[in-house]
């Protein structure tokens, strides 16, 4: 009787401690934040979007296991000069008032490798920009830090931190943001860049 | 004269103002790093920097300012007076 509560006992504790964690990635530090970059008939035009919200469920032991989704407020990409925000945000090229959302949702990770606090793996996904929705894979790199919750925020916040960084290319048209105009003065090719970070506060 | 003095002028101000060969900025991008996860992220300052587009249109409006100068300079061929 008491083997069995203990192996019972046992089993319970391996399938918490194997339990996938929440992270939210809506920061309160305003680090998050997707870059992008196209090229311009002066100098690469290069921005960020910092309206990041959503939430990815990660399991230390099994990072293949990796689900979650990642949310971008249209209205919140800036570049440097106000006019051209204006313009991207417009109409013309966003549209943010009628696609108030550019998402990212993971499908699955391949290629997943592991060493030490960091994951790495080709994940794909489906991106949806100005309405749109297509599958890209990108390469992507996990960072789990166990217990940092507290150095980013308030001593005694226990909790997890899950970095998130990747890079992929669209191509604009592809989105019907401004399709076949423009081309001599801006890229087709934007380049995206994701650094963000997620928090799992431990109750 | 005075386009030649407003074209130095546009210079000196575009120069002074950052030397920007890029667009004009309005809000200048500072560069952080976040201690505990490494993440390079990006605020803004608030800052104006004429870009070469900027300096562009100021030298095409002084030219232009010199051209109506020299336009107006030339000497009119007034009709003979009418007076004794």
């Amino acid at each position: 009787m008491k083997k069995s509560l203990l192996l019972v006992s046992l089993a319970l504790a391996t399938s918490l401690s194997a339990a996938p964690i929440s992270f939210d990635f809506k920061d309160p530090k305003g680090v998050n934040a997707i870059q992008f970059q196209l090229d311009s008939l002066l100098e690469p035009i290069v921005g960020t979007a910092s309206g990041v919200s959503g939430v990815v469920s990660f399991d230390p032991a099994a990072p293949a296991t990796t689900t979650g989704k990642i949310v971008v407020t249209a209205d919140s990409l800036k570049v440097p000069n106000a006019t051209m925000t204006g313009h991207l945000v417009s109409e013309a090229w966003i549209d943010a008032a009628k696609n108030p959302e550019i998402s990212f949702e993971l499908v699955k990770l391949d290629n997943v490798k592991t060493s030490g606090t960091t994951t790495t793996a080709d994940a794909t996904g489906k991106f949806t920009l100005k309405g749109v929705t297509k599958e890209v894979s990108l390469p992507v790199k996990l960072t789990y830090l166990a217990d940092a919750l507290e150095k980013r925020t308030k001593p005694g916040n226990k909790g997890d931190l899950l970095v998130v960084r990747g890079e992929f290319t669209i191509r604009r048209g592809d989105f019907g943001i401004q399709p076949g105009k423009n081309e001599d003065k801006v890229s087709t090719d934007i380049k995206l860049s994701i650094a963000i970070v997620g928090s799992a506060p431990k109750a | 004269m005075l386009a030649a003095f407003l074209a130095l002028f546009c210079f000196a101000f575009w120069a002074a103002a950052g030397w920007n060969r890029g667009w004009t900025k309005t809000q200048i991008p500072v560069k952080q790093v976040d201690e505990v996860t490494g993440i390079e992220f990006v605020t803004y300052k608030q800052h104006f920097m004429p870009g070469v587009e900027l300096l562009s249109l100021g030298l095409f409006l002084c030219v232009v300012l010199a051209v109506i100068t020299f336009i107006r300079r030339k000497p009119l061929s007034l009709p003979p007076s009418s007076h004794p």
